[in-house]
């Protein structure tokens, strides 16, 4: 069996910022968390009920993802849907 | 006045590194080339690394990847008995593996290869996958 290796991807992302969205019915959704990139143009949306325990939000560069891998192309692949998962922001340090 | 061994934070976008605990990799910061290669020259004489790939990351910084599997234990001791690289030792010791940058970062360009001296059939290769694969990065 290949050894597995590993990658790391490391900046500071958050998950998608969240928005009301209006429904026809009153549904158990009405909220939506929606992912756009840096100028603003959709990229996904999900749902989010407030009753969901709110987890962490934002995470530096000290948290990185750590993507195993057993070959390249497998590589390329978790590494485009790791990063297309999340929304990469700016981040200046204070010192 | 911004120091030169300061740590560089990820200001935009992301990085993707390379990670190993199998093998030894160093960062050498603020270095000249001719000494950059003496250093990996040394080690991979003095610990039989089988050889090495010299990286320049950036003006005046290069990676060195050596050949050879180590365990954890053998690869602390030879990063830990260079003083060049021993401020990067400390921050990437805890995390129990080390990690070179193999993307663009912070408008800096992708780490260039410069030199391949001896087998490459490891860890360089392992390295030279990923490196080959996230060209576009």
């Amino acid at each position: 069996m290949a050894k597995v290796r590993r990658l790391k991807i490391y900046g500071t992302r958050r998950r998608g910022h969240r928005e009301k969205h209006f429904v026809k019915k009153q549904g158990k959704y009405r909220y939506r968390e929606v992912r756009r990139d840096k100028k603003g143009r959709f990229i996904s949306v999900k749902k989010w009920s407030p009753k969901k325990p709110i987890g962490e939000e934002v995470f530096t560069e000290l948290q990185p993802l750590i993507i195993g891998y057993e070959t390249g192309r497998e590589a390329l692949e978790k590494v485009k849907e790791a990063v297309r998962e999340w929304e990469w922001i700016e981040f200046e340090a204070e010192s | 006045m911004k120091l030169k061994a300061e740590h560089e934070w990820v200001t935009e976008g992301y990085v993707i590194g390379f990670m190993t605990n199998r093998g030894v990799v160093l960062d050498l910061d603020n270095m000249k080339f001719k000494k950059a290669k003496w250093l990996a020259q040394k080690l991979c004489r003095q610990y039989k690394l089988e050889g090495y790939l010299l990286i320049k990351s950036s003006e005046k910084n290069y990676h060195v990847v050596f050949n050879r599997y180590l365990t954890w234990k053998t690869i602390t001791k030879i990063i830990f008995s260079q003083y060049e690289a021993l401020r990067w030792a400390v921050f990437q010791m805890p995390h129990g593996y080390l990690t070179l940058r193999i993307s663009r970062k912070n408008g800096k360009n992708k780490p260039k290869i410069l030199l391949k001296i001896g087998k490459t059939d490891k860890l360089i290769k392992d390295y030279l996958e990923v490196y080959e694969t996230f060209k576009a990065f």
